[in-house]
C-alpha cells in the first residue's frame, strides 16, 4: 500500500494521503478524527481564509521528516512567519490537516471550493484506487477517519449533483429569459425601424411639396408661380408707360385744340369786323339811293337787302362765338383733367417690381433652406432605420448563446452522470463500512452563502434540502429584497 | 429740367439734366420739333445728368422716339443713370428703342 501511494505521488506531485494512512495508527485514532473534524468546520465556516493551508503544509514538514514521502517538490508559497503559532498548538497533526495540506501544495490559487478539490482528490485518486485492489478482502477494516471522509464525499457528490441539476435548470431559464426579451427587444426595434422609415418617406413627401404651390386645385412650382408674377408685373409696368404716353399725347392734342379754338375766335372776330364794314356800307348806300330821288328807288332795296344780310351775318357770327367759347371751355377743362391724370407719378408703382423681386427671392431662399433641412431630415431618418436594422441583426448574437449554453448544459449532464456512477460504485463497495453515517450539509450551505440572488438562493435550497426549505426560505425572504416566484421579472437585474 | 442741344454732321443730341417729369411736356414738345427738321438724319437724347423722371417723363420718350421714327430718324438714348436706368430696364424700354448704357 505504502509503495503504491508513494508511486502516486510521483505523478500526482506530492500526495499527502499517503501521509496520512501512514501517520494513522491504532493508538491516536479516535482523537484524530476529532480533531480532523472541528478543525475542518472551523475551515468551512470562514471559507476565504487561504493562510491556514500553507501553514498546515510547513507544519508537516516539521513534524514528519522521518517519512518515506518525497518532500522535496514543496512550495515555496508557505510562509515560516505565520507558521509558529500553529506549529505550538498541535505538534499532533491531524490527518484532515494533511489532507488539505495536499491541496494547498497542488492548488497555487486558492478559491472558494478548496475544501472540495481536497476531498474530490483524497476519493479519487487515492482511496479510491486503493480500494479497487482491497476488493478481493472485504473484511478488512478501514480507517475510521478514512470512511469519514468517504462519507463526507458521497455527501458531497450529492450534494453537488444537486446542485448540477439545479444549475443546468437555470441555465434553461436563463435561455428562456434570453430568448423571451431578446425577441421581444428585436420586435421592438422592428417597429422602430418602421416608423423611421415612414417616417423618412413623409419628410421627402414633405420636401417635394415645399417646392410646389396649390393653386385651383392644381400643383404650380413655385419658380413658375414668381416667373407669373413677374410677367404680369412687366406686362402692367408696360400699360403704366404707354398710358402715360398717352396722358402726354392728349395733353398735346388738347394744347393744340386750345389754339385752334383761339384761332377760330380770331376769326369770328374778323368775320364780325367784316359785318360791320358790311353794314356802314349798306347805310351809304341807302343814303345816297334815298338822295338820288326816283332813279335811286331800285337802289335803296338792294342796299336794304345788304344790310339785313349783314345783321343776319352778324347774329350768326354772335352765335358762333358763342358756340366756339364753350367748345373751348370744354377743351380748356378736358386739358385740365388731363394735366392732372399725366401728372400723377407712377415711377414709383414701377419700381415696386423690385421690392417684389427682392420678396419672391427671398421666399424662394427660404423655401430652399427649408427643402434643404428636410432632405437632411429624411437623410438622418434613413441613416436611422439603417442602424436598427444592424441592431436587430446583431441582437441574433442569442442563438450563439444559445448553443453555447446548451453545450454547458451537455457538460454538465456528462460530469453529473459520472459523479453518479463513483457516487454509485463507492456506496456499493463501501456498503458495510458507510453504514449509518449521514451526509454532511456543511459544505453546500456554505456554498449557498455567497449566492447573491435571495430567489436562486431558495431554489438551491429547496433542491436540495426539501425538509429544510420553508423555514430557510422564510429567512432568506426577510433577509433579501428578492421577489420569490416570478422568474421573468425583470426586477431582478437590481439585487445584484 | 434743364437742357442743351448739340448739332453737327446730321446728329443731334438733346442731353437733359435735373428732372424730367409733366411739368416740362410744353418745353420737350418744343425740343422734338428739331426732329421734323429734314437736316438730321439720327438723334440722340443723352440722359447721363438726369437724376430723376416719372411716369409722364417715360412717357414723353416714348413720343420722342415715334415722333424720330415717323421722321425717319434713327433714334437712341444715351447713359441712363441710377433711378432712371432702373426704371427704363423695369419697364423693359430696351424692347422697343436701342439704349447704350
Amino acid at each position: 500500500m505504502v509503495t503504491e501511494n508513494i508511486e502516486l505521488a510521483e505523478t500526482e506531485r506530492t500526495v499527502k494521503p499517503i501521509d496520512a494512512s501512514d501517520t494513522v495508527d491504532e493508538s491516536n485514532h479516535s482523537s484524530e478524527a476529532e480533531d480532523l473534524y472541528s478543525e475542518d468546520t472551523s475551515r468551512d465556516a470562514d471559507m476565504d481564509d487561504n493562510e491556514d493551508l500553507p501553514v498546515v503544509e510547513f507544519v508537516e514538514d516539521d513534524t514528519a521528516p522521518t517519512d518515506n514521502l518525497n518532500f522535496t517538490e514543496t512550495e515555496p508559497a508557505a510562509e515560516p512567519t505565520e507558521t509558529s503559532d500553529i506549529v505550538g498548538e498541535s505538534n499532533d497533526i491531524p490527518v484532515a490537516e494533511e489532507l488539505n495540506s495536499a491541496d494547498a501544495l497542488r492548488d497555487g490559487d486558492m478559491d472558494d471550493n478548496e475544501d472540495f478539490r481536497v476531498v474530490e482528490f483524497v476519493e479519487g485518486d487515492t482511496f479510491f484506487e486503493e480500494n479497487d485492489d482491497e476488493k478481493p478482502q472485504p473484511d478488512r477494516t478501514y480507517p475510521p477517519d478514512a470512511v469519514e471522509f468517504l462519507n463526507r464525499w458521497l455527501s458531497l457528490s450529492d450534494t453537488q449533483r444537486k446542485a448540477m441539476g439545479i444549475v443546468m435548470s437555470e441555465i434553461e431559464l436563463v435561455q428562456d429569459l434570453m430568448e423571451t426579451n431578446i425577441g421581444e427587444i428585436s420586435e421592438k426595434f422592428r417597429e422602430l425601424a418602421i416608423h423611421s422609415q415612414n417616417q423618412s418617406e413623409q419628410v421627402s413627401k414633405l420636401a417635394d411639396a415645399a417646392q410646389n404651390v396649390e393653386y385651383n386645385g392644381e400643383s404650380i412650382d413655385l419658380t413658375y408661380v414668381i416667373q407669373t408674377i413677374d410677367d404680369h408685373l412687366t406686362t402692367m409696368i408696360g400699360k403704366i408707360v404707354e398710358t402715360s404716353k398717352h396722358g402726354v399725347e392728349v395733353v398735346y392734342a388738347l394744347d393744340d385744340v386750345t389754339k385752334d379754338v383761339q384761332k377760330v375766335e380770331g376769326l369770328i372776330s374778323q368775320i364780325e369786323g367784316i359785318n360791320k364794314q358790311t353794314g356802314l356800307l349798306a347805310l351809304n348806300a341807302r343814303i345816297e339811293a334815298a338822295r338820288a330821288g326816283e332813279a335811286g328807288k331800285g337802289f335803296a332795296v338792294v342796299a336794304h337787302e345788304v344790310q339785313e344780310l349783314a345783321r343776319s351775318v352778324n347774329t350768326m357770327a354772335h352765335t358762333m362765338r358763342d358756340e366756339v367759347g364753350q367748345v373751348a371751355d370744354g377743351v380748356r377743362l378736358g386739358h385740365k383733367r388731363i394735366k392732372e391724370v399725366a401728372n400723377i407719378d407712377l415711377s414709383e408703382n414701377i419700381l415696386v417690381k423690385d421690392t417684389i423681386q427682392d420678396l419672391m427671392k427671398c421666399i424662394v431662399d427660404q423655401n430652399e433652406t427649408y427643402t434643404q433641412a428636410l432632405r437632411s431630415s429624411e437623410e438622418a431618418s434613413k441613416d436611422i432605420t439603417a442602424d436598427i436594422y444592424g441592431v436587430i441583426t446583431k441582437l441574433q448574437f442569442q442563438d450563439r448563446a444559445k448553443q453555447r449554453l446548451e453545450n454547458i448544459t451537455g457538460t454538465l449532464q456528462v460530469m453529473d452522470q459520472s459523479m453518479l456512477t463513483f457516487a454509485e460504485d463507492t456506496e456499493q463497495i463501501f456498503k458495510e463500512d458507510l453504514e449509518g453515517m449521514s451526509h454532511d450539509k456543511e459544505w453546500f450551505k456554505s456554498v449557498i452563502q455567497n449566492l447573491t440572488l435571495g430567489e436562486m438562493r431558495e431554489r438551491f435550497l429547496a433542491a436540495v434540502f426539501p425538509e429544510e426549505t420553508t423555514a430557510e426560505s422564510s429567512q432568506n425572504s426577510s433577509q433579501t429584497t428578492s421577489k420569490s416566484s416570478d422568474d421573468d421579472d425583470d426586477d431582478d437585474i437590481e439585487l445584484f | 429740367m434743364q437742357h442743351s442741344i448739340d448739332t453737327g454732321n446730321g446728329v443731334i443730341t438733346i442731353s437733359l439734366a435735373e428732372k424730367l417729369s409733366f411739368e416740362d411736356h410744353d418745353k420737350f414738345r418744343e425740343l422734338l420739333t428739331a426732329f421734323e427738321s429734314k437736316e438730321y438724319k439720327n438723334c440722340s437724347i443723352n440722359l447721363q445728368q438726369l437724376s430723376a423722371i416719372d411716369s409722364a417723363g417715360l412717357g414723353m420718350l416714348m413720343i420722342a422716339f415715334e415722333t424720330a421714327e415717323k421722321n425717319g430718324l434713327s433714334f437712341q438714348l444715351l447713359k441712363p443713370q441710377g433711378q432712371v436706368k432702373r426704371l427704363l430696364e423695369i419697364s423693359q424700354f430696351d424692347k422697343v428703342m436701342p439704349i447704350n448704357y
